[in-house]
């Protein structure tokens, strides 16, 4: 199931990431085109996710402002949209882990990733020495991180559970 | 058989098709023979409190969360009303919620203490309640505190919120766990509205859930507050109660008041309706002060059974730093300068995995932790990233050193303080009493607080001349900031205060009640830390100062000036804390005011506290020496 994942996250993804470039649709990528393209001026990330009261629906039973329409379910971040959504707000601190090739960011985004506990090392290991092309340049966003990520870990199926 | 279709064909259009109303009629029957209506259960369930004289009301404010129209202040009618609701037919869409499902915790201890025959009453299970119920999975619960954090309003007195464990994962391991938070739903800014606005009840407060990851980078890291964990002694079947009912608060919200009805009081009776047992939300109907409701917690027996600290990124950062030498200092700092990066060539090799990561520190911090920077930040952050990758071996393990730092918040003074004293100021003797609602001054001992800082709300002191046999109010504080942080070039914190409140112009009007005035002031400098034999921080700041009362001509002044002062600890028991300076008013009563002050803190033995107070504003001169008890 969560290998399936890993490996379905770039299909998932490649749609939301064509509309959010169409513009902030309600659906595009669940929000997550607000954080990455309409969120320019540096305002807290929080703030996707702040609750507000106008602008839910009655049948919502946590509200969540309209920036994350579609990426939560009562409060709960979607299954599919976890690894999205995890990626985009910690980049920074996951980053960190990634060269050094271990820390709690990156044994969180393991585990959502579906890498075997006892393959956490390698994994470490595995991102570390591939940082590079996985970040190939200062424009490149955590979708595009997931995505190469997906690509270079279809080749590595055996750190997956 | 003809008198149930009798009574079912009358009834239909009323309650449902497939009600039962003899059996509701003898549920309310039994509700009411066992007194449901007054059990404390059902009524924290709804948040019923007894109000002056004696009647009950419910703190919830949303319409929606009472079935009944009286229910807000009706616990029986509301329990009716419950009950009848269980018994409509199942909704047409899985998406719509049956009351059954959109009040769980109330099914449950109805179902429990009335016996619910399933056969009479169906059960309607809800896919979306059971699918949230899983996605979150929780296995326990923890109690959460932010520290302080005095750049905004809304943090000062710290923060408080739950963390539902997710089954399966190390207490230790928290991102991808859950949190209930409890907070004013508000696109408020502006610290100073949020603060009048939240005082009145002006904002709907509402429960929320986010990711646990998301509260460590507001908290964590963007703030730089330290979170404290309290593992919570819950039984599963506990922490189903709380999770049902945190579902049921979701839609609705509660007016939101700063002092009381706020973010940490509301938790409480989250716990309690978990732990029907324990009555946590009492005793918080003027003040509730995070840390006092951590404290009430704190104080159930077998509540709390684990403590963890989760330092602030910035002690990380700091403890990395600590491991630099002088020159590795001055490298780091070269890597945020443009132009082509340093190398790392001249250190051993054992050496750079640590400065690269002290040099990526370096840089987050000069640019404020900003999650999209400008292109060229973007570009020296990657680069750090990519040589950091390359060099050998994992940096160094700083979190021991890092939780060293900390100092838990419970062990701080109490949040109160009384304080009565006898002083001669202006030739006159004088007998005083203050009353200081918050938090800590700069003077008050020290562990558990922010160093170098001092936070008042809504204090007053008044005095009594013995002279003239006037009493008179010395000064009234809405709000006294004192943010002290020692500069250093790598966080960059500034120095700073603000005043709103009535105080006395002395320097205007010789007599000990004169001067009665509304000021606001404020300013900001910086200050240095010096160690060794006599560590003491040294600050200096610009200030501004408004004055508005009949004491001045034009009934105002508009003023510049500067301040200076010395924080010395010569003890943990004994701290001075200096300060001078002087203000030219340009603008309606026209003058320049020197002003000193030198307060020393004893801490003679446990909450007690002796103060004595030097001071000058002007030509007046005054004394004071007060006892103080913490409560």
């Amino acid at each position: 199931m969560k290998k399936l994942l890993a490996i379905g996250f770039v299909a998932a993804m490649i749609p939301s990431l064509s509309l959010a470039k169409g513009g902030n649709h309600p659906m595009a990528g669940c929000g997550l085109g607000y954080v990455l393209f309409g969120n320019n001026d540096n305002k807290p990330l929080m703030q996707i996710f702040a609750a507000t009261t106008n602008g839910t629906s009655a049948n919502q039973t946590f509200g969540m402002s309209s920036g994350t329409s579609g990426c939560t379910e009562d409060g709960a971040v979607k299954f599919v949209k976890v690894v999205e959504i995890y990626a985009e707000i910690n980049m920074k601190d996951l980053s960190r882990d990634m060269v050094n090739g271990q820390g709690e960011y990156l044994s969180a985004f393991a585990r959502l990733l579906g890498v075997k506990e006892e393959k956490q090392a390698e994994f470490g290991a595995f991102v570390r020495a591939n940082y590079g092309a996985l970040v190939p340049s200062e424009a490149t966003t955590s979708v595009d991180m997931l995505n190469a990520l997906a690509d270079k870990l279809a080749g590595r199926t055996d750190l997956l559970g | 058989m003809r008198r149930f279709l009798l009574i079912f064909l009358f009834l239909a259009p009323l309650v449902s098709r497939a009600a039962d109303t003899g059996y509701l009629r003898s549920l309310r029957e039994r509700a009411q023979s066992q007194a449901l209506a007054d059990d404390p259960r059902w009524r924290v369930l709804l948040h019923m409190k007894k109000k002056w004289g004696g009647r009950w009301e419910s703190q919830v404010d949303g319409r929606s969360f009472f079935l009944s129209p009286i229910g807000k202040t009706d616990a029986g009618a509301e329990l009716d009303a419950t009950l009848t609701a269980f018994f409509e037919p199942p909704p047409a869409s899985t998406e719509t919620l049956h009351p059954q499902s959109l009040f769980p915790a109330r099914y449950a201890y109805l179902k429990e203490t009335l016996g619910f025959d399933g056969r009479r009453l169906p059960e309607i299970q809800s896919p979306r309640l059971e699918k949230w119920r899983n996605n979150l999975d929780v296995d326990g619960v923890s109690l959460v505190f932010a520290t302080a954090y005095l750049n905004n309003p809304a943090s000062m007195f710290g923060h408080t919120f739950l963390r539902l464990h997710q089954r399966g994962t190390s207490r230790a391991d928290p991102l991808l766990d859950y949190t209930a938070n409890f907070a004013a739903v508000t696109a408020e800014t502006s610290g100073v509205a949020f603060a009048v606005k939240g005082l009145l009840g002006g904002y709907p407060g509402k429960f929320s859930t986010h990711p646990y990851y998301m509260k460590i980078q507001q908290y964590n890291n963007m703030e730089n507050r330290d979170l404290w964990e309290y593992d919570l002694a819950l039984s599963s079947s506990q922490v189903r109660r709380l999770l049902d009912h945190l579902w049921e608060m979701g839609p609705t919200y509660f007016r939101y008041f700063f002092l009381t009805e706020n973010c940490s009081y509301q938790l409480l009776p989250l716990l309690e309706v978990a732990d029907p047992t324990r009555a946590l939300s009492d005793g918080f109907s003027w003040k509730a002060i995070p840390v006092d409701t951590l404290r009430r917690v704190l104080a159930e027996p077998d509540f709390v059974v684990a403590r963890r600290g989760r330092p602030a990124q910035l002690k990380f950062i700091q403890a990395r730093r600590a491991l630099l030498t002088p020159a590795e200092r001055r490298w780091v700092k070269q890597t945020s300068r443009s132009g082509p990066l340093p190398s790392d060539a001249g250190f051993p090799p054992e050496r750079r995995a640590l400065l690269w990561e002290a040099a990526y520190d370096y840089n987050r911090l000069h640019h404020k932790f900003r999650r999209y920077g400008p292109p060229a930040q973007e570009a020296r952050e990657r680069q750090l990233l990519l040589e950091r990758s390359r060099a050998p071996g994992p940096g160094p393990d700083v979190s021991a050193a890092a939780l060293a730092t900390l100092e838990p918040p419970e062990i701080g003074h109490p949040t109160g303080r009384v304080g009565l004293g006898c002083g001669r100021g202006g030739g006159q003797g004088f007998e005083e009493i203050e009353l200081r609602t918050s938090l800590h001054d700069l003077t008050d001992p020290s562990p558990g607080f922010p160093r170098g800082s001092r936070l008042s709300m809504f204090t007053v002191k008044g005095r009594f001349l013995n002279e003239t046999h006037r009493a008179s109010l010395e000064r009234g504080t809405l709000v006294d900031i004192v943010s002290i942080s020692p500069w250093d070039s790598w966080s960059r914190l500034p120095s700073w205060r603000f005043f709103m409140g009535w105080d006395r112009a002395r320097d205007r009007s010789k007599r000990p009640a004169g001067g009665s005035h509304f000021t606001l002031n404020g300013g900001s400098g910086l200050s240095v830390e010096t160690s060794g034999r006599w560590p003491a921080i040294f600050y200096a700041r610009a200030d501004a100062d408004l004055g508005v009362g009949g004491v001045f001509r034009e009934n105002a002044r508009v003023g510049l000036g500067g301040t200076g002062g010395i924080l010395w600890a010569s003890s943990p028991r004994l701290k001075i804390s200096a300060e001078g300076g002087a203000i030219h008013y340009a603008w309606g009563q026209v003058d320049t005011v020197t002003r000193w002050t030198v307060v020393a803190g004893w801490s003679l033995f446990d909450r007690w506290l002796l103060r004595t107070e030097f001071s000058r504003a002007g030509v007046y001169r005054e004394g004071l020496a007060t006892l103080n008890f913490f409560l």
